[in-house]
């Protein structure tokens, strides 16, 4: 348990520091809710963050912090995409290419930054529980267990996704040149 | 890795990700930033929403007031008023309101309408059938 729920000074700065300390795995995983767009995550988070500081989301202690906040940050996301559905629909914009141009070349050969940019391009290919699950159990190193906790979704159906999205998304990484065999 | 030993492919994968992590991480935005922006966000709110539901609650309010205690009928330009005789033939007038046929006064302001009461009532007053 955290001081979330404790509404003094200390308090909230014990949530600060504590949240501070998840940022950086926040922000990977509000890429993830966004389809790896850094501009919408940064707002799923600057959102998520306000919701936590106005009080409405609250942690009360019924699973890991990191679960909790992590689920917020789903949750906002999911707002933020409906929110911004009517805008899209209005001002489509250009999405690109499904595939980056980047050569097929040895492993070795290839820069990590490339690479990384690979694996985010093919994550925005798959779909949306398949890319979350996948984020927590090989970003975050969760098991798939407590991925389904955090997706709030059965062990079985965090299992089925896994197990979709990770064929996929080695099918999408082969197709590119990323992984062999 | 998922379910008991990490497969081949999952090894791949986790290399991989750790990379796209790393990589995450050097573009993360600063904590105290997005924090802070955050706050902004909870202030705006905070002095916004007051006034929201305020304005909403005074609309709904004047709504409210103007259903119960508003103009019941449209203005009357000029009102027609028509005393029967015999009212019988308009006897379908009275319904809905109940009042008695006996005496009784009719005000519309719609011409067509007008027009059509005079055609009516002249009829009524020759006793020829409507």
């Amino acid at each position: 348990m955290t001081p979330a729920g404790d509404s003094s000074e200390g308090g909230a700065q014990a949530l600060r520091d504590q949240i501070g300390t998840l940022h950086a795995a926040a922000y990977g995983w509000a890429l993830t809710c966004c389809r790896r767009d850094h501009h919408d995550a940064e707002e799923v988070l600057q959102d998520s963050y306000a919701k936590v500081m106005s009080g409405r989301a609250k942690f009360h202690g019924r699973s890991a912090f990191k679960t909790w906040l992590f689920g917020v940050i789903r949750r906002t996301a999911m707002e933020h995409r409906r929110r911004s559905l009517v805008r899209k629909l209005s001002f489509r914009r250009y999405q690109g290419e499904s595939s980056p141009s980047v050569p097929l070349m040895p492993d070795d050969a290839v820069s990590k930054a490339a690479r990384a940019a690979a694996v985010a391009d093919a994550l925005s290919a798959l779909a949306t529980r398949q890319r979350e699950v996948l984020h927590l159990v090989f970003y975050e190193g969760l098991s798939v267990g407590e991925a389904a906790d955090t997706m709030g979704v059965s062990l079985g159906t965090a299992r089925l996704h896994y197990h979709r999205g990770k064929k996929r998304l080695l099918k999408l990484l082969d197709e590119r040149g990323f992984v062999h065999g | 890795m998922g379910d008991g030993q990490p497969d081949d492919g999952e090894r791949k994968l986790s290399t991989l990700f750790k990379e796209l992590r790393d990589r995450d991480q050097e573009d993360a935005p600063p904590f105290a930033a997005t924090w802070a922006r955050a706050a902004t966000r909870v202030r705006q709110k905070t002095v916004w929403k007051p006034v929201a539901v305020g304005g909403f609650g005074l609309v709904a309010a004047a709504a409210a007031l103007f259903i119960v205690f508003g103009p019941r009928d449209a203005p009357q330009a000029s009102a027609y008023e028509v005393g029967l005789s015999d009212p019988e033939p308009l006897a379908f007038l009275l319904r809905p309101t109940g009042l008695d046929a006996a005496d009784v006064t009719v005000s519309f302001e719609s011409r067509p309408f007008r027009y059509q009461l005079d055609e009516i009532l002249k009829a009524a007053q020759e006793g020829e059938p409507l």
